[in-house]
């Protein structure tokens, strides 16, 4: 609630001009935000772009900016409509995936690291395979630790169609991922 | 509860959004169903695995590159585009954006294009009061022009050019040698402002 309150306070500040407020706001916001993004989108130069975008945003919506609800379901919806935009722009998001993210075996020489970042692409694969609104539902809840209802204020729906499609989402995710469990390899 | 119902909410209970009566009918459920209770097992296993997941920090110049961003958009003057896409995205000023578009710029081009008709006045000798139909024809055919006039009791030809549209004069005066026993005494090229109306009104006169 503290926090929630902070971040209303800060955000009427750059309502009024306060630039620092609105550093503040990008400081305490932007790792949460690009990792939203970035596991959305499986490409950290694009998920940096998209970030930048949403903070942009939010510095323009400043002026129209009411404090009706928790901001961070504000920023979200933000993020997440940006996400959409972009997924619109870019159909072949899917295809860039990979393009940068798989690490090459041959590069690592730590096993570690290596079982730890292909359990990572895995799981980014299998997030990555789900349908836009399956996908953010399971970021914002899984990652960001958002309720049904603020995730239905953000997706503009009711709290049971959120229930259906982290249901959906979940259950596609368990069919992927069952088989590496079982083979020990997440 | 049957199964199929509460391997519906299984996702919710493990994620405590369910109230305490539902959540009371499927932990009834799970402790006499080995199959739903395996279901869950392996749910919350998978989920489990989400939290290897990785976090990127952001790159140092993020919040300069933002900033940057915005000083630049600020600097920057505001695009038609821009105007038509904010008028699309918010539907309350859509129309009076519009309407501020066709009072700037589509009335004026109307405007300009109305007004920016040439005339050429020809004064011919010989024209017979109410038998100019030859001459009209005549020109028409030879100049391709259709805005020909020739008030009656009159021995002016009014020919209205549109903005960009040429004549030829040597054109003209065989058009109306050719229809008749007349003869173009003198020939007026007048730039005019002024709309078509009021220009045939003033042959008229």
């Amino acid at each position: 609630m503290r926090n929630y309150d902070e971040d209303i306070t800060l955000m009427l500040k750059v309502k009024n001009g306060d630039i620092p407020a609105f550093e503040q706001i990008m400081k305490k916001h932007e790792k949460p935000v690009i990792n939203t993004i970035y596991r959305f989108v499986g490409n950290r130069i694009r998920a940096e772009e998209i970030a930048q975008e949403v903070f942009i945003k939010v510095y323009n919506s400043a002026k129209r900016y009411r404090p009706k609800a928790k901001f961070s379901t504000w920023l979200y919806k933000i993020v997440t409509n940006t996400c959409f935009d972009d997924l619109r722009k870019k159909k072949n998001i899917s295809a860039s995936f990979f393009e940068n993210e798989i690490p090459d075996p041959k590069q690592s020489s730590q096993d570690i690291i290596l079982e730890k970042d292909e359990s990572d692409c895995f799981v980014r694969e299998a997030i990555n395979s789900l349908p836009k609104r399956q996908r953010i539902a399971v970021i914002l809840r899984e990652y960001n630790g958002l309720s049904y209802r603020e995730i239905s204020k953000i997706l503009r729906c009711s709290t049971k169609s959120v229930e259906s499609l982290l249901y959906h989402a979940k259950l596609g995710l368990k069919e992927k991922l069952m088989p590496y469990l079982k083979e020990g390899k997440i | 509860m049957k199964c199929l119902k509460a391997r519906r909410k299984l996702i919710a209970y493990l994620d405590n959004e369910l109230g305490q009566q539902e959540r009371d009918k499927i932990e009834k459920h799970l402790n006499s169903c080995a199959v739903c209770s395996k279901e869950l097992n392996d749910l919350s296993r998978v989920f489990e695995a989400f939290c290897l997941h990785e976090e990127i920090e952001p790159s140092p110049y993020f919040r300069n590159i933002v900033k940057q961003k915005i000083e630049e958009q600020e600097k920057k003057p505001v695009s038609l585009i821009e105007i038509f896409r904010f008028a699309i995205k918010k539907p309350l000023p859509k129309i009076a954006v519009l309407l501020l578009l066709i009072g700037l710029f589509i009335v004026p081009a109307i405007i300009s294009k109305s007004s920016a008709a040439t005339k050429v006045l020809i004064n011919v000798e010989g024209i017979k009061p109410n038998f100019c139909d030859p001459i009209k024809a005549n020109l028409r055919k030879i100049t391709g022009i259709k805005e020909v006039s020739i008030a009656p009791n009159s021995s002016t030809v009014c020919i209205t050019l549109k903005e960009g549209k040429h004549v030829n004069l040597g054109e003209v005066e065989r058009a109306i040698r050719n229809a008749g026993p007349y003869l173009c005494k003198d020939f007026n090229v007048v730039s005019s402002s002024r709309k078509k109306s009021k220009i045939e009104k003033e042959v008229n006169e």
